[in-house]
């Protein structure tokens, strides 16, 4: 897809050294179309927070990105040294899932906000302060200026998560990369939040990669939708498709378990089993051991990964037998 | 070590859908009322969590709290299980008023479960000693008698009993809810007081933990008071739901009443922002401004009037009761316009 | 009717690991500092013990035709202005001072961890006392303090033990203090309380477990204070009397030769850097080891 502003392909990162080496994410590769959202969903261990910090080449010490291609706007963005930073300025930004720590107590908002444009973009001063109120505005902060001289602390949850989102769009991205930034925040103020984020995407053309354990919450927000299990991606798709389709027994699995508000047919099911420890995948698919589907040739080899080609949207699935998931 | 995946182990229990219709005994088995605590809150001032708030558990009821940070729900939680003396108001244990002291008898009938299961178990003890010593400190088993409870206890919460060997940090999430659980339940209680036990848990765990309520309260009929913030959690397992905001209760009633007709803005604004799987009838997304206020500074009249998609200016003077709605009803609703349909 | 069994899987990435005694045996053997350190306050503690057999004459005999002689075959490292062999006397030296500095401490670490238990755990009054004690004794330079009792109680070892159970108890009681008001508020203390348990009970198995290991990662180090105190006492001729061989007194008695003789003054001064070492590292190494994963 020519269209594709973000495009990564055999993403795998490692974590630790020799003998206690274990590959956290493995062979990751998707797709986000510019202007676009894509949500990634997945529970502890499935790698989605890894893989954006391996984006943003903002991994911890210990962990590697032993190989993969990022891509965005055709250009390759390498992964370490002084140059991964500098390509990604302007282009790719991060918003965290935690607002507190993601701000610095020392320093007002309006500091912290004005600090891109002077730096990053080479404004003046004045310029980096209006900037600054303006970016608020953009994220829907009453009373901006008066805001922008406030420290984090005096904020709450919510109005940090919109500094959060405004300090991401400061340096004027063409991805903007989410970590679960809704997690810590009330209901009521994380559909504020959800709904700037759509809002921002369609105003700014800014794309959208979106990561989250919460099915419900990635439908709001995600056109595509990736599903990450034990480091793989495991399904990818259209979200309405995915979630009322699902084509890999883990997502089927996981639209059980979750209890819906609306009520379900079903009553939720837990998946059997428990998630493996990344440091002993089991062999052949990583999920066979809790997939009721499974024949004894999902134990022996991988899967990989294909795409459903039966024209219309794309479908992709790590699944050898995704007929038996889709039938029932 | 191979997992020994056999359909029949991992059938649902019973009903955490649509529990049966239970005949309600008429005596309730907890009963709060008028609550109110209160917190110095630095410079001589007091942040009232808890501001006149009432409850009633019966046996084999399940009764949910919903509420945002601030609602004052966990503080609530605690006072019921009498870890928090409330300033005033009382919480009575089959018509016995609980006292600021409780006696070893009744601090066995009501029960609390953690949100975290990684700093609700003590990581120095085993699963074994934990259980033991509530059940020797209580009488409940002596010598011999310890062993095969504790393991009972075990298959009681889904655990095989090789885990009471083990230490906290052994275990996965869903595995110390489930040992929390047993503890809880060590000391046979009458109540068990949840708070958002689920949401630390990853997602395929939460149904588990959650079948496993519902299991236990069907078969023990002991009462639950269920405390989340997740509207999903409350509507799959409660009978009836108390709304909080701000310290207060806003509305109460049976669950399918609060789900389909709620008559508080405070509620409706809750539905409509709770995520869903599926794409529901949007309809009017009643979409909340600003975010719930300092407890330290409350609003005037209603609490809810400065976000309140529905406020008049009657509303900011004048703090509506929790009242039946519509009249005659067991549901209550704490807003001026009850009365009104969504 | 069946509940949702779950099998004891592995536990998930992102959990804990597996911590049992195991662990900390394991984590033992990998921590260079420990193992150092164990290494040289094994090696003191035998010294120590094996005093009787290991030292090549009594460290009172004195040989008065032999004095201040140098290192030979029959005095390894000599011997002092009283014809006392040196590596004797640091051998059995070494006896005291470990003796005195270990049984120093037992009282300032068994009283100051009660005291900062309860204070953390009930607070009000008791916590504001405790705080207040402890504010005042540590104002006050430590020797000036050490060195008042003394006077009073008197020299020797019974004034040692005196002073520094009154002086070194609130090092511990701060620590366990704190510890406790951070344990005091965890939920497993909270389910120990709905749970009916007695106070005491709850102190006992759920909050001291938990904050002790504080006190004794410090209780390390404070040995090591101790000593060097013991040391400095014996030095000024406060502490251990003579005849008894101690560090310090050795030191201050070949003071006078140290352009002569220089090895009777400076190797119980390496005795003590060799064993403030030795129990620091250990003690660093047990916070290594003991740091809750």
């Amino acid at each position: 897809m020519s269209t594709a502003v973000l495009r990564v392909s055999d993403l795998t990162v490692s974590v630790g050294r020799g003998e206690r080496r274990f590959v956290a994410v493995r062979d990751v590769g998707f797709e986000v179309p510019a202007g676009g959202s894509l949500g990634v969903v997945g529970e502890s261990g499935s790698g989605k927070s890894l893989t954006l910090r391996a984006l943003m080449a903002l991994l911890p010490r210990g962990v590697r990105a032993e190989r993969g291609v990022v891509e965005l706007a055709g250009e390759p963005l390498p992964f370490t040294g002084p140059a991964a930073r500098r390509a990604r300025r302007g282009r790719l930004a991060m918003v965290f899932q935690d607002p507190l720590s993601g701000l610095d107590p020392v320093y007002t908002v309006g500091d912290q906000l004005a600090e891109v444009p002077r730096r990053v973009l080479g404004a003046s001063a004045g310029a980096s302060r209006r900037r600054a109120v303006e970016l608020l505005r953009m994220v829907g902060m009453p009373d901006p200026e008066r805001r922008a001289h406030a420290f984090p602390h005096q904020l709450s949850g919510g109005m940090r998560q919109r500094v959060l989102i405004a300090m991401a769009l400061a340096s004027e991205p063409k991805v903007l990369l989410c970590d679960e930034p809704t997690t810590a925040l009330d209901v009521t103020v994380q559909a504020q939040v959800l709904e700037l984020l759509d809002d921002l995407r369609r105003r700014l053309g800014v794309a959208v990669v979106f990561v989250s354990h919460d099915l419900a919450v990635v439908r709001q927000v995600a056109d595509e939708l990736a599903v990450m299990y034990t480091g793989r991606v495991v399904e990818t798709g259209p979200a309405n498709e995915v979630l009322s389709n699902p084509a890999h027994p883990y997502t089927l699995g996981l639209l059980e378990a979750v209890v819906d508000l609306d009520g379900t047919a079903h009553a939720p099911r837990a998946i059997p089993g428990a998630l493996p420890d990344l440091a002993h995948v089991p062999s052949g698919c990583p999920f066979h051991p809790r997939c009721r589907f499974a024949s004894e040739d999902c134990a022996l080899s991988d899967p990989g990964f294909r795409y459903l080609g039966d024209g219309g949207a794309e479908r992709g699935t790590a699944c050898k037998y995704p007929e038996r998931v889709m039938a029932g | 070590m191979s997992l020994e995946v056999g359909p029949s182990l991992y059938e649902v229990a019973a009903t955490p859908g649509r529990p049966p219709e239970r005949d309600r005994p008429a005596l309730p088995l907890l009963v709060a009322e008028g609550l109110c605590v209160s917190f110095p809150a630095g410079r001589g001032q007091r942040l009232t969590a808890v501001e006149d708030v009432s409850l009633s558990v019966s046996a084999g009821e399940t009764v949910g709290i919903v509420g945002e940070s601030g609602s004052g729900k966990s503080t609530v939680a605690r006072c019921l299980a009498g870890l928090l003396r409330p300033d005033s108001g009382t919480v009575s244990l089959r018509g016995e008023l609980l006292g600021a002291r409780r006696t070893r008898e009744q601090h066995r009938a009501v029960q609390l479960v953690f949100q975290d299961p990684y700093s609700s178990l003590n990581p120095r003890l085993s699963v074994r000693s934990v259980l033991g010593e509530l059940l020797v400190f209580h009488g409940l088993a002596k010598g011999e008698a310890v062993e095969p409870r504790c393991r009972e206890l075990m298959a009681l919460v889904g655990l095989p009993a090789d885990a009471l060997d083990g230490y906290p940090s052994s275990f996965s999430g869903g595995q110390r809810q489930r040992i929390a659980i047993a503890r809880a339940l060590a000391v046979q209680p009458q109540v068990v007081v949840a708070d958002e036990p689920i949401s630390s848990l990853d997602v395929s765990v939460q149904a588990a933990i959650l079948a496993l309520f519902a299991d236990l309260r069907d078969r023990l009929g002991i009462g639950m008071v269920l405390i989340s913030h997740n509207l999903a959690v409350v509507r799959n397992i409660c009978d009836r739901a108390a709304v909080m905001y701000l310290g207060r209760v806003v509305e109460v009633g049976e669950r399918e009443e609060i789900f389909t007709d709620p008559r508080h803005p405070y509620t409706r604004a809750l539905l409509a922002a709770a995520p869903r799987l599926r794409p529901g009838p949007d309809g009017v997304a009643v979409r909340l401004r600003g975010e719930p206020p300092s407890p330290t500074a409350r609003p005037t009249g209603c609490e809810f009037h400065p976000r309140c998609p529905r406020a008049e200016p009657l509303c900011t003077v004048e703090r509506p009761e929790l009242l039946p709605a519509p009249p005659g009803s067991s549901r209550l609703a704490a807003c001026h316009f009850r009365d009104e349909k969504p | 009717m069946s509940t949702l069994v779950e099998p004891p899987g592995p536990a998930p990435v992102g959990d804990r690991p597996h911590r049992s005694r195991h662990i900390l045996l394991h984590r033992a053997r990998r921590s260079p500092t420990f193992i150092i350190g164990a290494v040289i306050s094994l090696t003191l503690v035998l010294v120590a013990v094996l005093a009787p057999l290991i030292s090549p004459y009594s460290p009172d005999h004195q040989d008065l035709y032999n004095i201040l002689s140098g290192f030979s075959s029959n005095h390894l490292l000599g011997t002092d202005q009283l014809g006392r062999d040196e590596l004797s006397r640091l051998i059995w030296a070494t006896r005291t001072d470990l003796r005195v500095g270990v049984l120093a401490v037992i009282f300032p670490f068994c009283f100051g961890t009660v005291v900062g238990t309860l204070a953390g755990y009930r607070g009000g009054w008791l916590d504001t006392l405790v705080m207040r004690a402890v504010d005042v004794l540590i104002a006050f330079p430590f020797y000036v303090l050490v060195i008042a009792l003394i006077f009073v109680v008197g020299t020797g070892t019974t004034g040692i033990y005196v002073a520094f159970a009154v002086v070194d108890w609130v090092v511990y009681a701060r620590a366990v203090r704190s510890t406790t008001l951070v344990v005091r508020e965890s939920d497993y203390v909270a389910a120990a309380r709905t749970g009916g348990l007695p106070v005491s009970r709850i102190l006992l198995r759920h909050v001291l477990p938990n904050t002790v290991t504080q006190a004794v990662v410090y209780l390390t180090n404070d040995v090591v204070l101790v000593i060097v105190a013991v040391v400095t006492l014996g030095y000024l001729g406060l502490g251990v009397q003579p005849p008894t061989p101690d560090w310090g007194t050795m030191i201050s008695d070949g003071q006078e030769f140290l352009t002569t003789y220089w090895a009777l003054s400076t190797l119980p001064g390496i005795a003590v850097l060799f064993t403030g070492l030795g129990l620091s590292l250990l003690g660093d190494g047990l916070a290594d080891v003991l740091r809750p994963q």
